[in-house]
């Protein structure tokens, strides 16, 4: 118990310092002096506007660069942008058209887009089932007709069920990964919660929820107690999930698209990198392996879109390559500064993808976009360099956890559990990182441990441990060893050197404790009490 | 029959505490579930209804139950009952200067140990634990609130109430340790507060159990042998 408390009054007091420290540091911002703007020439202004415009592919496969007079950047989310005047340029830099939005002749592909932003994840999910009162809650589905809740749905996480109750109180049922049953016994779990969110169809004053677990997404219609599995991936977690025009989601953002035109489309994409794409109508599934040299370059990314003329898929990406996976912030800063640096080349391209999943390249377009002139506000963490210091206390014990033996087990540890997720961050702040200050640190405290010690020990045996229990935890070890040790001393009147109270006789010389003197004052003086 | 006079003893001893915290969370819970059952009949659909197509606000589709209130004063109430009945039982001797005349009866240290902790739990069921119990059932009756309180908000509940068994022990160890208040003397109370809020930031029950067990386990053992080392 001592030790966990003196580890955590370190911990804290090392957290403390660092934070302390960066807190007096902190700097206010200077913007770097830029140099004079000059007055760009007409194939600057061009490249400007090549790099600012919209990238869109009409269903032929034709790029045109699209311009707003408000700027691409200054649109706002859920904006129909009934306002904004567009300039329509082909790839060769010929304006085609110029007008209101709502007037524009052209109509392009719409893509899918990653459904995090209106999700509940299951990071928010343990939020809310810790036992904290003021976290804890529950979801709860409301289900009415108008304005008037007349059911309500609630997701069991324990059972990963949900179980319905009527206004009247009484049970309604469980709604499982099979469907509807009456008892729980019957009902069959969806699987370990990943993320969900609903919405509202047309017609209708209840909610629909597309509800992804590890490997499977359902589509649950609570009013209708009905659920279907959109998707299962037997081989691979789902990492990320897409929508385009999926049943009515988001019907508002896209009704002027020409109703038919699109199929209604899930894409998900897998930890295995493997890209799937749900179809409906006809169902069906497509899965894709996208070359693996794809994933070398900055910026590489795929969205989808499936029209009735087949699936397509655009990509973007960036002629540079990706950084060196390296944790030291300073190096990618480096990178980042060389990065800047350079003229880089980006590329769009429209791919048709088979019913086989294999790609047909249908167009593509590359612009430069120019390097930065400018300074780049370098971020130097004062952290960095105290923290050098202030762990130079933390226990080596903490670098232990960083030898892979078992092979993966502390990996392992953390992708499964939270607590083990958290412990682990909290240390990799403090550990040592087998520095040479920590090391001579570390052996000024067994020192000084062995210097207490040694005329307090009992036995030889318990001073090795306290010293090795020392050098595993530093300036915790210390604190915790002096904490149940310290007793005072007396000299020895044989051989005068410092002596402990814990045993009756001296360390040195094996002489026992002094005994007083018989005197005038004592109660029996025979038997020198 | 001592074991059982010491626990009538320290029984009565802290029966107006024992009263205060049950009578305290039966009247804020009955009060709270009450205000619940008349005015927080569920209706969100006129506030939170969506749009045909648009997406629903996710975050507002976790409510509440109707035990929200009577849980927080019950994490109140519980790990206050502790500290309380730690410095009733193990602190005011000291003070007193009672502890010889109760370790010179005709009983053990660890009788007269397991007579104050036996006491302190019966306590805890019986005030907050009973009432607690009382308030869930009032929770799940169907003609009250048509959705019932679920069953984990019951067992977290009872998680409250174990933290207050560790706030009790660590300030029963605090009071028997024999160190300076500024060195180890409150090492007892402060482990107890870091592992209430270890344990009560768990969503998962068993690592919560797991970890209360560990804190438990390390408590007792630490202030049996305090207890039966001291010299008082």
């Amino acid at each position: 118990m001592t030790v966990l408390i003196v580890l955590a009054v370190v911990v804290i007091a090392q957290t403390g310092t660092v934070e302390i420290v960066r807190t007096s540091r902190a700097r206010r911002y200077e913007r770097p002096r830029q140099p004079v703007a000059k007055e760009l020439t007409e194939e600057e202004k061009t490249v400007r506007r090549i790099v600012s415009s919209r990238k869109e592919f009409l269903p032929d496969g034709t790029l045109h660069l699209v311009m707003e007079r408000a700027g691409p950047r200054l649109r706002q989310y859920g904006s129909k942008r009934t306002a904004a005047v567009e300039k329509v340029y082909d790839v060769n830099d010929r304006l085609l058209w110029e007008g209101p939005v709502l007037e524009r002749p052209y109509t392009y592909l719409s893509w899918a887009e990653e459904v995090r932003r209106d999700s509940l994840t299951a990071a928010h999910m343990k939020t809310i089932r810790t036992i904290m009162p003021d976290a804890w809650s529950m979801l709860q589905i409301p289900v009415g007709i108008e304005e008037q809740a007349e059911e309500t749905w609630r997701y069991c996480p324990d059972g990963e069920t949900f179980v319905g109750y009527g206004l009247s109180g009484q049970r309604l049922g469980h709604l499982g990964a099979t469907g509807w049953s009456e008892s729980k016994s019957e009902a069959r779990p969806f699987g370990p919660f990943k993320s969900f969110l609903a919405w509202r169809p047309q017609a209708s004053s209840s909610l629909v929820l597309l509800w992804q677990t590890r490997r499977r997404i359902y589509q649950i219609d609570v009013e209708a107690r009905q659920v279907d599995l959109v998707y299962e991936n037997p081989q691979s977690d789902i990492e990320r999930v897409w929508l385009h025009r999926w049943d009515s989601f988001r019907i508002a953002d896209t009704e002027d698209e020409r109703p038919g035109t699109y199929r209604d489309l899930l894409h998900c994409q897998g930890l295995d990198g493997r890209h799937h794409v749900v179809l409906r109508d006809p169902a069906r599934t497509v899965t894709i392996a996208l070359p693996k040299e794809w994933e070398q370059w900055m910026g590489n990314h795929c969205t989808f879109t499936a029209t009735t003329q087949g699936l397509f898929m655009r990509r973007n990406w960036i002629e540079y390559p990706m950084p060196p996976a390296s944790s030291k912030i300073e190096s990618q800063q480096d990178w980042w500064d060389e990065y800047r640096r350079h003229d880089k080349t980006w590329w769009i391209e429209l791919h048709r993808v088979s019913e086989a999943g294999d790609l047909a390249l249908v167009n593509r377009f590359s612009y430069l976009f120019p390097s930065k002139t400018e300074t780049a506000v370098r971020y130097d963490d004062p952290r960095s360099g105290i923290r050098r210091w202030v762990n130079a206390f933390s226990a080596p014990l903490y670098d232990f956890l960083w030898i892979p033996f078992p092979t993966r087990f502390w990996a392992a540890l953390y992708e499964r559990s939270d607590f083990t997720r958290g412990l682990l961050r909290a240390i990799g702040e403090v550990r040592p990182g087998y520095s040479l200050w920590n090391g001579l640190v570390t052996l000024v405290f067994v020192a000084l441990t062995f210097l207490h010690g040694r005329p307090r020990r009992t036995s030889w045996p318990t001073l090795v441990f306290w010293l090795v229990f020392v050098a595993l935890l530093n300036l915790a070890g210390f604190l915790t060893y002096w904490a149940l040790n310290h007793t005072p001393v007396i000299r020895c009147s044989t051989c005068g050197k410092r002596r402990g109270l814990s045993r009756v006789e001296c360390v040195h010389c094996q002489a026992p404790l002094p005994t007083p003197k018989h005197g005038k004052l004592d109660l029996i003086p025979g038997l020198g009490l | 029959m001592r074991f059982l006079a010491l626990v009538r003893k320290e029984l009565r001893e802290c029966l107006p505490w024992l009263l205060t915290a049950g009578l305290l969370l039966l009247a804020v819970g009955a009060l709270a579930l009450r205000a619940e059952a008349q005015y927080g009949q569920p209706n969100w659909l006129h506030h939170d209804r969506p749009a045909p197509g648009a997406p629903a606000n996710v975050y507002r589709l976790t409510q509440r139950s109707a035990l929200a209130m009577p849980t927080v004063w019950l994490a109140f109430t519980a790990p206050s009952l502790g500290l309380v009945l730690g410095v009733r039982h193990f602190w005011m001797p000291l003070v007193t200067r009672t502890w010889s005349f109760l370790l010179h009866r005709s009983a053990s240290r660890t009788t007269i140990l397991a007579a104050k902790c036996g006491a302190a739990i019966l306590a805890f069921l019986l005030s907050v634990g009973a009432v607690w119990t009382g308030l869930y059932w009032y929770a799940c009756r169907p003609e009250v609130f048509p959705v019932p309180a679920p069953a984990r908000e019951f067992v977290n509940g009872w998680f409250y109430i174990a933290v207050g068994v560790v706030v009790y022990l660590g300030t029963a160890l605090s009071a028997l340790s024999a160190g300076r208040w500024y060195t180890t003397r409150m090492f007892g109370l402060a482990f107890a507060v870091v592992a209430l809020f270890v344990i009560l930031m768990q969503w998962h029950l068993v690592w919560a159990a797991v970890l209360l067990t560990l804190t438990l386990a390390i408590l007792v053992s630490q202030m049996l042998a305090t207890f039966l080392d001291r010299e008082f």
